[in-house]
């Protein structure tokens, strides 16, 4: 082993006792037990947690809403004794290339380091299911780690396999598509024979991946829940036979590529397996209660009258940002005016825990403007909630000081005092402390109310009230509830909890409940437990707001949603899709966007490839080059920038027979064909030009998404990474046919 | 053996020994990792992160493995109470022509699978010919900045 190979297989282990470290899954006890857990094994050579495990990760977090989720990736740490290496083959002097092609990827470090995963797998799984007995997998694999999967579910018994809601492999070096077999005739070339487990199969001549295939792939009871993938010029899992060129294998993990797609699919199939046996919420175990820190944004009126208020802030600027950061806080300034003045409303200091930043931002600080009496504190509200960044999981206040009443709705952006309500309870909340003087307090009840805040009158002493206030807010209890969101469908009885709250110094007394966000609390409880229906379909926020024996306050909001379908949004897909014959090689795709589509772009199929993006206004694209001679399938689907996509909306396209030349398909059915020549060549390179290589909307556009240039075909020609190699076998067989010919003619001649 | 038929044999000789050795060469030829080195250092790394792994895969003339090549993975391990996205945004070197962020900021899956969870990630491409994807993990521990950031940049396809 050279020095270097050595090097990385230490960064490797390393990695794997850091990872082992950061990454140690739960006990899965009965009171941990999750819907799901994700299982998935790494190609070869990989670290743990890096590339195609991440975006395994990712697109499954983009989707799992409220679902109770484990992610579990083979190797991650040793069960039973087996822990899953991941052997690299990319150094051929370590020989595990070698060995595996020799040993169809059975022994030598190869066949060893699969079979470790696959009894970590069965390990995890047979342990996992005595603790949750309920729970369900998602299994997935790319390259060494595809085969430990499809490996794994033969060594699984058939009750384990019967947990398994779905499989997903990438670039299977054991991959077998009995469809690809054949010299002359290969039916998946004829659209024909199509195994289950077959997604996106780029040559329709793959049948063994590269270290030969299972025969058959995968158990009877796995056919229909496994999905493959095996891109263009991946010669491990067999699309291609020129080993020098291996460029497809590592697009599996791009953006809206293979993974994104079977982390669709395999949420859509969750969802409809919780729907089915899921009708009511629980709520996850409740971890102890643990004091929050509090982010503070002090919100300063500053036009004409506020003069001898802001001086007496200035006088105590650090000592406010003292107290808040020795709460284990941080601190920031807004300064606002009216929708007369050039200073509207500007953060003048980010949240911080530097107190000198915060005290020079108050110091200079001026009064100018206002004009009528009413002032734009809603907009000061909403810019203040929406720029700072909010730390997660402290508590968050707003102290206002200001002398009079505000705009209602305001009139530089026209929020209401609903929307700020709104949007403080959807930050978790940000409770707003409000300083004023008796004549206007009342004005500011409601918005107090709303956010679980308060109004503090302003006696003649600004200084006093400011402490008053900040006293209220660092000393008032920490309300807690277990889940950021709650979702389920209308009838469900949710348990909200808030026994997580504290305070120091004090006791909680009692708890209002605010179930609709609208600012008033519909129950009040002695009790942190409540259980709520909601009649209808309702999608906004919930609080609690949390009393201490001492007066002080504080709240925390939720999201609800109630017979919404977010976790199982799949857009609507095209409609009418039609292909028509343009001519001999060129054919038109087109299609209806429905009334209701949030599709902000199509992607285009052509025979299995994903040929790229067009425009959400576009609905028409044109194909070029295509080889009519055989049958041809096209395909739209929605997708949005959320990565939500639709169902494909396919049709095909017989082949166009010489008498009867060019034809005709919708969604619905073939139309008669039309007369039209045969190609005069039979390529199967093919050029989109109709559709655009940029996003509609200027970001659209993944920056690793479906091919959008000028598309070569599924059967890839050489690449120019494996041109040296072609070049020197070329080479050294022709000077080999020059000899042999030259001594044959001389031979000849004698 | 006459002469002819020694210089015929020692032209097929040659000429197969050139191809098995140009072969050989070209299937086990690495190049220097420098570049993609440098890319990595290129990112503006606080001095008090803590690298934690580093992953280097080399050109190769025959790329056959599962690691892209040339590709390049780090892992760091960092304090921060500023949100993911600004975190990575502060990183990501000068010469980012386009970045992608995804999940950021949803927060925790609700059960807790492990210490750390997905914050944020961002696809990016650099000017030089690279691109790449940066995680940000956060503690599932509300009262903890611990974060973990990843950067893996690999040559365009």
């Amino acid at each position: 082993m050279s020095v270097a190979s050595r090097l990385t297989a230490m960064l490797s282990v390393l990695s794997v006792i850091l990872a082992g470290i950061l990454f140690l899954p739960n006990n899965a006890g009965a009171t941990s037990c999750k819907d799901v857990t994700l299982i998935f094994a790494r190609g070869s050579g990989a670290s743990l947690n890096v590339d195609e495990n991440q975006q395994w990760e990712r697109a499954f977090r983009r989707q799992l809403g409220q679902t109770k989720a484990a992610f579990y990736e083979l190797g991650s740490q040793s069960i039973d004794g087996y822990q899953y290496p991941a052997v690299n083959v990319s150094d051929l002097l370590n020989g595990n290339a070698i060995g595996a092609k020799v040993t169809g990827g059975a022994g030598n470090d190869y066949g060893k380091s699969v079979m470790q995963g696959v009894q970590e797998l069965v390990a995890y799984i047979r342990q996992t299911n005595q603790a949750c007995p309920n729970m369900k997998y998602i299994l997935g694999g790319y390259s060494q780690g595809a085969q430990v999967m499809s490996q794994g579910v033969q060594y699984l018994a058939p009750q384990n396999r019967d947990r398994i809601l779905f499989l997903a492999t990438f670039g299977d070096p054991k991959l077998r598509l009995p469809e690809g077999d054949g010299l002359f005739y290969v039916p998946a070339c004829d659209g024909k024979n199509f195994s289950p487990w077959r997604r996106v199969v780029d040559n329709c001549r793959t049948n063994n991946g590269s270290l030969g295939g299972w025969n058959p792939y995968v158990p009877d009871d796995m056919r229909n829940k496994t999905w493959t993938w095996c891109y263009a010029r991946d010669f491990v899992c067999g699309a291609d036979l020129n080993f020098t060129d291996n460029s497809g294998h590592g697009r599996y993990s791009g953006p809206g590529m293979a993974i994104d797609d079977a982390a669709n699919e395999a949420t859509k199939r969750l969802n409809d397996y919780l729907k089915s046996v899921e009708p009511t919420v629980e709520m996850p175990p409740v971890p102890a209660a643990a004091p929050k820190p509090n982010d503070v944004a002090l919100v300063i009126d500053t036009t004409g009258s506020m003069g001898r208020q802001i001086e007496a802030t200035k006088a105590l600027a650090t000592d406010i940002a003292n107290r808040v950061i020795a709460a284990g806080g941080r601190i920031a300034l807004t300064e606002y005016r009216d929708f007369t003045d050039d200073i509207k409303a500007e953060v003048r200091c980010g949240l911080t825990k530097d107190a000198a930043t915060f005290a020079a931002a108050v110091n200079a600080l001026s009064v100018d403007g206002g004009g009528d009496d009413p002032e734009g504190l809603l907009h000061a509200l909403m810019t203040t909630y929406n720029t700072l960044q909010w730390q997660q999981g402290a508590s968050k206040a707003a102290i206002v000081i200001t002398d009079d009443t505000y705009h209602n709705p305001d009139l530089i952006d026209g929020s209401t005092m609903g929307d700020v309500v709104k949007r403080s309870l959807e930050i978790d909340p940000v409770n707003t402390y409000v300083i004023t003087n008796q004549r206007v307090a009342n004005s500011y009840q409601d918005l107090a109310n709303g956010t679980a805040g308060k109004v503090i009158i302003n006696d003649g002493s600004v200084s006093a009230a400011i402490m008053d206030a900040l006293h209220q807010v660092l000393t008032r209890p920490t309300a807690q509830l277990p889940l950021t969101g709650y979702e389920g469908p209308v009838g469900t009885e949710f348990k909200f909890d808030a026994s997580m709250s504290s305070i120091q110094d004090s006791t909680i007394i009692s708890y209002e409940w605010d179930f609709n966000g609208d600012g008033t609390f519909d129950r009040t409880t002695t009790s942190p437990v409540v259980y709520h229906t909601y009649p209808d379909k309702f999608d906004g926020n919930m609080q609690v707001r949390v009393i201490a024996a001492n007066g002080s306050s504080s709240s925390a909001s939720a999201t609800v949603k109630v017979g919404q379908t977010t976790q199982l949004i799949r857009l609507s897909p095209a409609q009418g899709l039609t292909v028509s014959a343009q001519s001999a090689h060129e054919v038109t795709v087109s299609w209806r966007a429905p009334i209701d589509s949030a599709a902000t772009k199509w992607i285009v199929m052509f025979n299995g490839v994903r040929l790229g993006y067009a425009a959400a206004s576009q609905t028409r694209v044109t194909i070029t080059d295509v080889d009519r001679t055989i049958p041809t399938e096209y395909g739209v689907m929605a997708a949005d920038d959320e990565g939500r996509v639709s169902d494909w909306a396919m049709v095909t396209l017989p082949s166009d027979a010489p008498a009867a030349g060019g034809a005709g398909a919708t969604s619905e059915g073939a139309a008669p064909n039309r007369n039209i020549t045969q190609p005069n060549s039979p390529t199967m390179a093919m050029t989109v030009p109709a559709i655009t290589s940029s996003a509609p909307s200027g970001s659209d556009k993944p920056i690793d998404g479906p091919r959008s240039e000028p598309v070569t075909a599924p059967r890839a020609e050489q690449s120019p990474s494996s041109m040296p190699v072609g070049a020197l076998v070329a080479g050294g067989m022709a000077a080999l046919l020059v000899s042999t010919l030259w001594y044959w003619r001389r031979m000849n001649k004698r | 053996m006459s002469k002819r038929a020694k210089v015929i044999i020692c032209t097929i000789g040659g000429a197969l020994l050139i191809t098995v050795i140009g072969f050989t060469y070209a299937l086990l030829w690495t190049g220097s990792t420098k570049e993609i080195v440098g890319v990595a250092d290129s990112f503006h790394i606080p001095a008090d992160w803590k690298k934690v792994s580093e992953q280097v895969e080399p050109p190769r003339l025959v790329c056959i493995g599962d690691l892209v090549c040339p590709s390049l993975i780090r892992k760091y391990q960092a304090y921060a109470t500023i949100s993911s996205k600004e975190l990575i945004s502060e990183i990501l070197p000068t010469n980012v022509t386009k970045v992608n962020y995804d999940v950021c900021g949803q927060g925790p899956v609700p059960a807790q699978a492990r210490k750390m969870y997905m914050d944020c990630a961002a696809d990016f491409i650099l000017s030089n010919g690279y691109k790449g994807t940066s995680y940000a993990y956060r503690s599932y521990d509300k009262n903890s900045d611990e974060v973990e950031v990843s950067v893996s940049i690999r040559r365009q396809l």
